[in-house]
C-alpha cells in the first residue's frame, strides 16, 4: 500500500522533471521527438535506463527483457559485461531468441560475480566432476549386480543334487572348494579443486530447446 | 618517438593494446596474459567483457589468481561467440540433465542390488536341512551338524557383509 503510493510519487516526480527538463533537451540536443511529449513522459523506464539515468525510448533494446520490478538482474549484467556489450550481443541474435540470450546472460554474469576467477567455468568443472563420478558409481553397482546374477546361475546348478543326502554333501564340498571372487573395492575419485584448462574441456553444442533460467538457477549444484 | 621508444624499451605491445591502438606501459595489466600472437584470444574476450570491465575485474583479484580469471573468461567468451544465444549456460545445462539421467540410473541399480540381495538371503535356508524356516537366515546355520557345511554358510554371510560395506563406502 505504501509502497504503491511511493511508487506512484516517483512517477509523478519523474514527469514532473522530465516535463521541466523538455525544453532544456530541446535546445540541446536539437531532434525531433518521436510521438507527443506526454507519451514518452508516461512509460515506466525499465531496470536497464532507471539504473542508468536515461530516458526509455519506445525501442529501447533492454526494455522487454529487463524489467523495473528486476533491477538486480541488469545491474549483474551491467557490472560483468556492460550495457553497450550487452544491447550489441541482444541485436546479433534473432528477436525470437533475444529472451534466451538475456536470461543466459543474466545466469552467467551472476556466477562470475559470485566467483571471480572460475565463473562459469568453475561450474561446468563442477558439474563434469560430479558426472564422472556418477558413472564410476554406476558401473560399481552394476558390475555388483552381475556377480549376483553369476551366483544365482551357481545356485541354481547345484539345487537339483539337494534331494539326496549324499549330493548336499557333495554341494557343501563344490561351495567350500570354489569360493565366488569377491568384488574389487574402486576408491572414490579425488577432486580438485582446479579446473582443467580450457582447451582441454569439450564445449559440446546444445539443441535448439527453450531454457529456462530459474530452472538452472534453483538445480545448480554449485552453490551448494 | 623517442621518449616513447625510450620508454618501452624492445618490447611490442600486447594484444590488447594492439587492438586499442594504444601504448604499452610497463605496468600493463593486461601483458602477462594477452601476448601478441594470440591477438583472437583478447578479442573476444574484448567482445563479450569489453577491455574496461576486464581490467576492472583483474584489477580486484590478487595477482596469483588472474591467470586462473583470465583463462576462464577467454573460457566463456569463445562459448558465448561460438553460442550467441546461450553461451556457457548450454553447457552447463546439458551437464546438469546428464547428471538427473545418471542419477536415475544410478537409483534403479541400487534397488535391484537390493532386490537381488533379498532374493539370495532368502534363497539360502533352502541348501538347509529345515526348510519351514525361511524367514531366519541364522537358524540353519545354527542346526546345521557338518562343519564343513556350517563354514560354507558362514563363509556366504561374510561376502553379504563386505558388499554392504562396500555399499555404504560408495554412497557416501
Amino acid at each position: 500500500m505504501s509502497r504503491e503510493r511511493e511508487r506512484f510519487e516517483e512517477i509523478g516526480k519523474k514527469i514532473k522533471r522530465e516535463a521541466d527538463a523538455w525544453p532544456h533537451q530541446m535546445a540541446g540536443i536539437r531532434r525531433p521527438m518521436s510521438g507527443p511529449p506526454g507519451t514518452l513522459n508516461t512509460i515506466t523506464p525499465c531496470a536497464a535506463c532507471k539504473l542508468l539515468r536515461r530516458r526509455c525510448a519506445q525501442e529501447c533494446p533492454f526494455s522487454p527483457y529487463f524489467s523495473p520490478h528486476e533491477p538486480h538482474k541488469f545491474a549483474s549484467v551491467h557490472k560483468v559485461f556492460g550495457a553497450s556489450n550487452v544491447s550489441k550481443m541482444l541485436m546479433e541474435v534473432p528477436e525470437s531468441q533475444r529472451a534466451d540470450a538475456a536470461n543466459s546472460l543474466v545466469y552467467e554474469a551472476n556466477v562470475r560475480l559470485r566467483d571471480p576467477v572460475y565463473g562459469c567455468m568453475g561450474a561446468i568443472s563442477a558439474l563434469q566432476q560430479q558426472v564422472q563420478a556418477l558413472q564410476a558409481e554406476l558401473t560399481a553397482v552394476r558390475s555388483e549386480i552381475l556377480k549376483y546374477k553369476q551366483r544365482e546361475a551357481v545356485a541354481t546348478l547345484i539345487v537339483p543334487s539337494n534331494s539326496q543326502v549324499a549330493g548336499f554333501h557333495n554341494s557343501g564340498g563344490v561351495s567350500v572348494i570354489a569360493p565366488p571372487p569377491q568384488r574389487p573395492t574402486t576408491p572414490p575419485q579425488p577432486t580438485t579443486a582446479h579446473p582443467p584448462s580450457p582447451s582441454s574441456c569439450v564445449f559440446s553444442q546444445p539443441t535448439t530447446r527453450d531454457l529456462e533460467y530459474g530452472n538452472i538457477e534453483s538445480e545448480n549444484n554449485y552453490f551448494g | 618517438m623517442k621518449e616513447s621508444s625510450r620508454k618501452q624499451g624492445a618490447a611490442s605491445p600486447c594484444a590488447a593494446c594492439k587492438l586499442l591502438r594504444r601504448r604499452c606501459a610497463q605496468d600493463c595489466v593486461f601483458s602477462p596474459y594477452f601476448p601478441a600472437d594470440e591477438p583472437q584470444k583478447f578479442a573476444n574476450v574484448h567482445r563479450v567483457f569489453g577491455a574496461s570491465n576486464v581490467n576492472k575485474m583483474l584489477q580486484e583479484l590478487p595477482i596469483h589468481q588472474r591467470g586462473d580469471a583470465v583463462s576462464s573468461m577467454v573460457y566463456e567468451a569463445n562459448a558465448r561467440v561460438r553460442d550467441p544465444v546461450y553461451g556457457c549456460v548450454g553447457a552447463i545445462s546439458s551437464l546438469q540433465q546428464q547428471i538427473d539421467v545418471l542419477q536415475a540410473q544410478l537409483a534403479l541399480a541400487q534397488a535391484e542390488v537390493v532386490h537381488l540381495r533379498v532374493r539370495q538371503s532368502t534363497n539360502f535356508p533352502g541348501h538347509g536341512l529345515c526348510p519351514d524356516s525361511p524367514s531366519s537366515s541364522g537358524s540353519p546355520s545354527s542346526k546345521q551338524v557338518s562343519p564343513q557345511d556350517n563354514k560354507g554358510m558362514f563363509s556366504h554371510m561374510d561376502i553379504v557383509d563386505e558388499a554392504s560395506l562396500g555399499e555404504s563406502m560408495w554412497s557416501c
